[in-house]
């Protein structure tokens, strides 16, 4: 080696060491603590399926058990996930005085079994050795399908998150979000066609029936009476099939008439008469017949979407009624209401005895 | 050795088709067979019947109702649109009782092309918040013509709508604790409903009771979720008036006027309590219990003629349970029936077909569990088992299927161990054994045919669970051999 190469040598080696002491300073993620927020979704899941940190840098979880499950949070070395939940079934009835933790030197971490609406902190030092460090809730029968996965790697270079065999299946999804046909029930659905469920504006015991010309409405069997109306989808139950916690319905589409006054008809000038809900029959054509009683009477009332599908027209039979019918409607902007091809200005319509044992109210909505 | 391991293989998927021999080739009790699904169904089994025609009524999560002919593999829509139908109980092919959510209704085909298209409401008389815990199970039938459903408790993961149904008591739910809440009528009740269609609050005190059934005698039993109030999960022998622990429900008591229930003493609360005929200890047995049905003239089970199986959500399980009347008092015994052997977690509803197969309909519904159906046959060969446990004055006399290859030596506390263990009545979610001790026993006596042993303890206690653990035991014509079984005697009255 000649003197000009050892001078270039040196050179480049203080120029490396000067350029790294400047490239490490800004970047310093060892210095700065990961900061992870865990919690549980319906499924046994951690909503979390995975997260990076560089090794030994600090590591601040707080896991939130938002579910009615107790669960716990524990850290294991790379590859041991399926030993140490073996090992945790194994404790059978000592689990639950050793809060679900088996001996394994294979535990890195670990909370207590947190319950329903308990947070814990976890802070930690990751390792210095890189690897796919396991975490999961070791209760009985959680550990196989709640887990996740901490990638204690130099640089964060975790696979795609579908093809990233150390999450659960269910959770190895794009990180785009691809469109695909999801089938409901193992039929189609042709309107007219209903479910019972839960959904923002009326009582638990709803009805949301779909009707041609993507008009919908939503009757309440509770109340025993019409609760809303849209146009341009019907619902999304997404949620509330996930079952689990508290969700409801979501209706799609544009709600253009709202019956914001209770009851919407009424048999007598006391409008608290008891009524009662008795049920429905599908009729011939797929339309739902609803049957309730208010007082002595019995109503038949059907829901059937305007020949010209801008609205939808209810359809009631009292056949006995004697007394003298009112009729509530609500104001509102974005429908008109109609009697015998009228259009109703007032709030309140009263019918006699005999007109009262038959008639159609015809709610259609304007230019939306 | 990888000939071997191909041949296991293949015996195992045979096994699992499901060829049932004549008895004497088959080492197998039963075999455990998965119906194929329709596709497009998310098969969340919530309940599950039988038509005289040999045809499945099943029950869905999103509402449907389907019949499943196993003779053609078919399956048909019968209706649609239901909101958690939870059980099902048929009255003829043209109507069905269904419990659903906001109600109980009576599904009727008048037109009769197959498919329901009267849905009319039997008993809506109940509250609802909107919580998604708010389950309703049933509905079962006596002898004497009564109907009875139950109803769940809120869970504290969840919240109250805006909109309820029926009344509001909100001192049935703790101010302090984040246990199960009752704050609309009977959330926490088991009714009853006669046949002139009158309802009669008949007991409270239930958490979340998501089992059902009447037995031969005319008693009913329902089971119940380890949780708040609930030490370990239980089966309860359900008798007018009484309350089984829960707090929260007794506010819908007729003329309560102790405030909120939550605010008495646990020792208040476990004066007024009836235990469990049955505890199925957690981690151990069972974790989440769930329909019951009565093995009754059975032939292939007729060893076990008036026990029950009950399914169990959170392991590839179920369980066997049996009663007996010690002082009037129903008490008894639960052990494993069926512990893996290609059956799936999630066992939710079960039921016998008219041809003797079980069926269980298996759900998860963001729990632990799984989906779908399976069928179990029996082949007609009686198991070497535990047959019935009895308790007597100085400890238990057990019976065997099957006559016991024995010799003088033969126990040991690797063959026989016997502990006893309680669980805590309190506000806690759950609770660990405690006062867990390993007894000392004694063999008297075993019968001249061998099939019954005298197991002697000292100090029997009541309220405890008294497990008896047999290990190695071999039946004498040497083909049998019972290792590991344990069965946990529920010890609510002593003889």
């Amino acid at each position: 080696m000649n003197v000009k190469k050892y001078i270039a040598a040196v050179f480049v080696v203080a120029l490396c060491f000067v350029l790294g002491a400047y490239k490490k300073a800004p970047e310093g993620q060892a210095d700065v603590a990961k900061e992870v927020k865990l919690s549980v979704l319906p499924g046994l899941l951690f909503d979390v399926p995975r997260f990076h940190v560089t090794p030994g840098q600090t590591v601040r979880i707080e896991f939130t058990n938002n579910d009615d499950m107790d669960h716990n949070l524990v850290i294991l070395q790379p590859g041991s996930r399926q030993q140490v939940v073996d090992l945790a079934t194994e404790l059978a009835a000592d689990g639950m005085d050793r809060g679900y933790i088996p001996e394994s030197p294979a535990v890195l971490w670990h909370t207590d079994v947190l319950h329903a609406g308990e947070v814990a902190q976890l802070t930690f030092t990751a390792p210095k050795e890189e690897g796919v460090y396991p975490y999961v809730c070791t209760l009985p029968g959680h550990g196989n399908v709640m887990y996740g996965a901490m990638y204690v790697t130099a640089e964060n270079d975790m696979p795609p998150l579908a093809a990233d065999t150390e999450v659960p299946q269910g959770q190895r999804k794009d990180e785009q979000h691809h469109h695909h046909r999801v089938r409901n029930h193992p039929y189609e659905l042709k309107p007219p066609y209903h479910y019972r469920l839960y959904v923002e504006g009326a009582s638990p015991a709803a009805i949301a029936v779909h009707l041609p010309g993507q008009l919908s409405y939503c009757w309440d069997a509770a109340r025993c009476d019409l609760r809303f109306m849209w146009e341009g989808g019907f619902v999304d139950q997404t949620e509330l099939w996930k079952g689990h916690k508290d969700a409801k319905a979501e209706v799609i589409g544009n709600i253009f008439y709202t019956q914001s006054v209770l009851p919407s008809i009424s048999l007598s000038d006391d409008e608290a008469q008891p009524r009662s809900f008795k049920g429905y029959r599908l009729q011939d054509d797929g339309y739902l017949e609803f049957q309730y009683q208010i007082g002595q009477w019995t109503v038949w009332e059907t829901l059937r979407e305007n020949p010209d599908q801008r609205g939808i027209i209810r359809s009631f039979r009292i056949p006995d009624l004697t007394d003298p019918l009112q009729i509530h409607l609500a104001a509102s902007t974005t429908a008109t209401i109609s009697y015998q091809g009228k259009e109703l200005t007032s709030d309140k319509l009263i019918l006699d005895g005999p007109e009262g044992q038959s008639f159609d109210l015809r709610y259609t909505f304007n230019k939306l | 050795m990888r000939n071997k391991a191909l041949n296991l293989l293949l015996m195992a998927v045979l096994l699992s088709s499901c060829q049932l021999n004549p008895v004497e080739q088959t080492a197998e009790v039963y075999c455990v067979d998965s119906i194929v699904m329709p596709e497009g169904l998310t098969a969340e089994v919530s309940a599950l019947d039988f038509l005289a025609d040999g045809r499945l009524v099943a029950g869905f999560m999103r509402g449907e109702i389907l019949l499943y002919d196993p003779s053609t593999d078919a399956w048909e829509v019968f209706a649609t649109g239901l909101h958690e139908p939870l059980g099902i109980r048929v009255i003829s092919p043209a109507e069905m009782l269904v419990m659903q959510l906001p109600e109980l209704t009576l599904l009727k085909d008048t037109d009769g092309d197959g498919k329901a298209d009267v849905y009319q409401t039997v008993f809506d008389d109940f509250g609802m918040t909107g919580n998604y815990h708010e389950f309703a199970y049933g509905p079962v039938k006596d002898q004497d013509g009564n109907t009875y459903i139950a109803l769940n408790a809120a869970s504290s993961g969840g919240g109250i709508s805006q909109e309820t149904r029926g009344d509001t008591l909100m001192i049935g739910k703790s101010e302090t604790s984040r246990a199960m809440f009752s704050v609309v009528p009977y959330r926490g009740w088991v009714l009853q409903i006669d046949s002139s269609g009158q309802m009669t609050p008949f007991a409270s005190g239930l958490r979340s009771p998501n089992g059902m059934v009447v037995d031969q005698e005319n008693r009913l039993f329902v089971t119940e979720n380890q949780g708040d109030w609930v030490g370990s999960s239980a089966l309860y022998h359900i008798q007018k008036d009484k309350f089984y622990g829960h707090p929260s429900s007794l506010v819908w008591t007729e003329g309560w006027d102790r405030g909120n229930p939550f605010d008495l003493t646990t020792a208040q609360l476990d004066a007024m309590r009836e235990a469990p005929a049955v505890i199925f200890p957690h981690d151990i047995l069972a974790n989440s219990p769930s329909q019951p049905v009565m093995i009754h003239e059975h032939p292939a089970l007729a060893v076990f003629d008036g026990q029950m199986l009950v399914g169990e959500m959170g392991s590839e399980r179920l369980v066997r349970v049996q009663l007996e009347s010690v002082n009037g008092v129903m008490q008894g015994a639960a052990t494993t029936f069926i512990d893996g052997s290609g059956l799936r977690k999630g066992n939710n509803r079960l039921v016998f077909a008219p041809n003797g197969d079980l069926w269980v309909g298996q759900a998860d519904h963001g729990w632990l569990g799984d989906r779908g159906i399976q069928r179990i046959s029996f082949t007609g060969r009686v198991p070497f088992d535990i047959q019935h446990i009895s308790l007597q004055k100085d400890g238990f006399d057990i019976e065997l299927t099957k006559p016991l290859s024995y010799h003088d030596s033969l126990w040991t506390d690797s063959t026989l161990h016997v502990q006893r263990y309680r669980y805590a009545y309190h506000e806690k979610y759950g609770s660990p054994q405690i006062d867990l001790e390993d007894l000392e026993v004694k063999v008297s006596d075993v019968s001249s045919d061998r099939r019954r042993l005298k197991l002697v303890l000292d100090d029997l206690k009541s309220g405890f669970v008294y497990q008896v653990t047999l290990n190695g035991l071999i039946s004498t014509d040497g083909q049998d051999t019972l290792d590991h079984k344990a069965v946990f005697y529920t010890v609510k009255e002593l003889r």
